[in-house]
């Protein structure tokens, strides 16, 4: 039975199962099964699905680290969703064992389980996402940890040196009330300052298999500690690689300043009129097989991406820095544009309404406040026609694929392309009439 | 002489009447009209929609203007060819032609060339009014654009192939007509269908549409290699994205699915006979 045979089965059976199940609320039947919990690289981050017995194909993307737990646990269908949840907070029974990774039906790796953590550069949940192994994951959460301790450890000292600091001026407030005498400013001693927090997040290490395997076809499964397969843990494993790589933009208009338009390939010409300026930045983006990146996140639904086998998904991943952007006009650089910080200033009165300004923190009124966005100002006002845009690097290396054609439309008087159109008709009634013409002329030949 | 420079003389003796002929009836510059002013209509709401949002990143609009106007031109010539055949088999002009030095490779290939010609005229009026389109809206006319016209071309012999094997196949005229068209307006319903329900974003599917796209998915895989508008899809994105490789194996596959067909059709030709 072909897998589309058997999709289309299961997509029958979960019709009819919604067609029978009586009204009122029915309670999801739960499953006890061995689960596995994927985190897997997206190509930017890790972000999480589980594997239950139903999906039969892991898929992951190639040579990356990829996270595989396993356990045991209570999983059922929610319906509501369309997807199978994990019951983790209840029941979450770890198997331990070994992983076998299979491929043309010979043992290709053996992998035991491995103590990693991710962290994050900037706190918790933000700036990229890195992960760390074994000693080097347990030395990234001590570190973190110690300086958190130490993090806390002078939060309570600000809390103390700033009581004693507020004693201090109430007793110096009194003493000026009453003598009359002001203090001497070097007589004030400074405030404590507010200790910052850590800036960066390390979970505490876990135990998990990690998998990082070049393109291809493999089957897994898993044995427990006494070396016996351990039931439900046999699956598929797809390990693909991108399609194409590019050079993707993202774009904010002027006009609508918190929207993106994107630009991923080159096949892609980007069309104004009356726009005033776009604030561009570069990211490096990759095209995915659709079907197998949707499944990699999504496993947990079973419908997640079916009916996309082939199709192509760009994903843009992290933002290319050190670049400019060059703009040319009949093959010449006519200018070069470095990246700013920039800030949207709402207008006043109670008309909505916004000006964006380049970000200046010493300027008047910017003070404390932080530039909204950073981009590349490609200024429109002046420039109308057909331009080439291209990011250069630091040598002046033009970025493959970065090149992208900008392009002013007209569209004033377009009767103009439906009268074109009807050209061949002419040259359709010119011919035949000719030809009548010949073959009058024929015939009045041979009366002759 | 040779039966391969028999073959050839007639076969080019076809196709240069047939070709002279076909410009002296009306039907192809309405045709032609036709599917420009289709373009016409693709290039308007394109540019509505840019000057609607003020700026728009989307692939050149003459791309699918082209498309339209393509696969309306090649399935009037692969109708005509459909026909002539059809026509020819009923009124017994096959049967004398093939008493004469003409015989089933030499009239196919005939045919086939004599449509090719007819394309390659009509697709240097589209090239005509695409530059003057492009430049004149200032869409663009770039040698992407250039290399879809060529690539035309061989999806142009695709579609003839197409028309004349169903010919050869069915043989009645009224029967070839409509399983002929009944096979493009699938083709190309089919296309457009799949590709408005792909394209709708997964958390709006409804379980009935994703049920519908897995369904889809199975008869695409199969029309992919069936239908020439599938081929012209393939070649036109390889241009847009430069990949000269994906481009020349994108004509390699259409000139194999050419070939197979003709080839088709002449063992039909010889199986059938050529009697009404």
């Amino acid at each position: 039975m072909s897998k589309n045979t058997l999709l289309i089965a299961l997509l029958t059976s979960i019709v009819l199962a919604a067609i029978c199940v009586p009204a009122g609320a029915v309670p999801p039947t739960k499953e006890w099964q061995m689960c596995y919990g994927i985190s897997a690289w997206t190509g930017m981050t890790l972000e999480g699905t589980i594997a239950p017995r139903q999906a039969d194909t892991i898929y992951l993307i190639a040579d990356h680290n990829n996270i595989i737990h396993t356990a045991e646990t209570e999983v059922y269908y929610w319906p509501i969703t369309g997807e199978y949840k994990a019951n983790w907070m209840e029941y979450r029974e770890v198997v331990d064992g070994t992983l076998e990774i299979y491929q043309g039906g010979k043992l290709y790796e053996t992998l035991e389980k491995r103590d990693y953590t991710t962290y994050y550069t900037e706190s918790y949940g933000q700036g990229q996402v890195h992960l760390a192994f074994d000693e080097e994951a347990t030395i990234k959460y001590q570190e973190y940890q110690t300086a958190m301790d130490n993090y806390w450890n002078a939060v309570r000292q600000f809390y103390d040196d700033k009581a004693a600091w507020d004693a201090l001026m109430t007793e110096m407030l009194k003493e000026v009330q009453e003598t009359g005498i002001p203090k001497k400013p070097e007589e004030i001693p400074e405030p404590p300052v507010q200790p910052e927090m850590p800036k960066f997040y390390v979970y505490k290490p876990q135990a998990a298999f990690v998998l990082n395997l070049p393109p291809g076809e493999y089957k897994i499964r898993m044995l427990d500690t006494e070396g016996q397969e351990v039931a439900d843990s046999a699956r598929k494993l797809v390990v693909y690689s991108h399609r194409r790589t590019g050079l993707g933009y993202q774009m904010r208009p002027d006009s609508r300043w918190n929207q993106f338009l994107l630009s991923n390939d080159i096949s892609q010409v980007i069309y104004v009129k009356d726009e005033t300026a776009f604030y561009m930045l570069p990211f490096e983006s990759k095209e995915y097989d659709r079907f197998y990146y949707i499944r990699m996140l999504s496993l947990h639904s079973p419908l997640a991406g079916q009916g996309t086998k082939g199709m192509g998904l760009w994903v843009q991943l992290e933002e290319m820095p050190g670049l400019t952007l060059q703009v040319l006009h009949d093959g010449k650089v006519v200018q070069e544009i470095s990246k700013k910080p920039y800030y949207v200033e709402q207008t006043s009165g109670y008309a909505l309404g916004y000006n964006v300004v380049e970000f200046d923190p010493e300027a008047e009124g910017m003070t404390g406040r932080t530039a909204t966005f950073e981009g590349y100002k490609l200024d429109l006002t002046d420039n109308q026609g057909t331009w080439q845009l291209r990011f250069v690097d630091a040598n002046g290396d033009v970025v493959p694929g970065s090149v992208r054609e900008l392009r002013w439309i007209q569209d004033d008087d377009l009767w103009v392309i439906f009268v074109v159109a009807l050209i061949p008709l002419l040259v359709g009634l010119v011919v035949m009439w000719r030809r009548k013409m010949v073959v009058k002329h024929a015939k009045t030949k041979v009366a002759a | 002489m040779s039966t391969m420079s028999r073959r050839f003389h007639a076969a080019k003796l076809i196709s240069t009447r047939e070709w002279k002929d076909t410009w002296y009836k009306p039907g192809i510059y309405f045709v032609m009209a036709l599917s420009l002013v289709i373009a016409a209509f693709v290039l308007k709401s394109s540019l509505s929609g840019v000057a609607d949002i003020k700026a728009t990143v989307i692939a050149s609009p003459l791309t699918l203007a082209l498309f339209f106007a393509v696969a309306l031109g090649t399935t009037y010539l692969a109708l005509c060819s459909a026909m002539a055949i059809a026509r020819e088999r009923e009124t017994g002009t096959l049967e004398v032609l093939f008493y004469g030095p003409v015989d089933s490779v030499s009239y196919v290939f005939g045919r086939f060339i004599e449509q090719i010609m007819t394309f390659v005229t009509m697709l240097v009026f589209f090239a005509v009014y695409f530059v003057i389109a492009g430049s004149f809206t200032n869409i663009g006319f770039s040698v992407t654009f250039l290399l879809m016209l060529i690539f035309s071309v061989f999806v142009a012999g695709a579609m003839v192939s197409f028309g004349i094997f169903i010919s050869s196949l069915i043989g009645r005229i009224r029967s070839s007509i409509i399983v002929f068209l009944a096979l493009v307006i699938f083709f190309l319903g089919f296309s457009l269908g799949y590709n408005v329900l792909v394209n709708i974003p997964g958390d709006q599917l409804t379980m009935t549409q994703t049920y519908l796209r897995v369904i889809l998915q199975a008869v695409n895989t199969v029309l992919a290699w069936v239908s020439p508008f599938a081929y012209l899809q393939r070649g036109f994105d390889a241009a847009a994205l430069h990949e000269v490789s994906n481009y020349l194996v994108s004509i390699g596959q259409t000139l194999v699915y050419s070939l197979v067909l003709l080839v088709a059709s002449i063992v039909c030709f010889n199986k059938r006979g050529v009697k009404r």
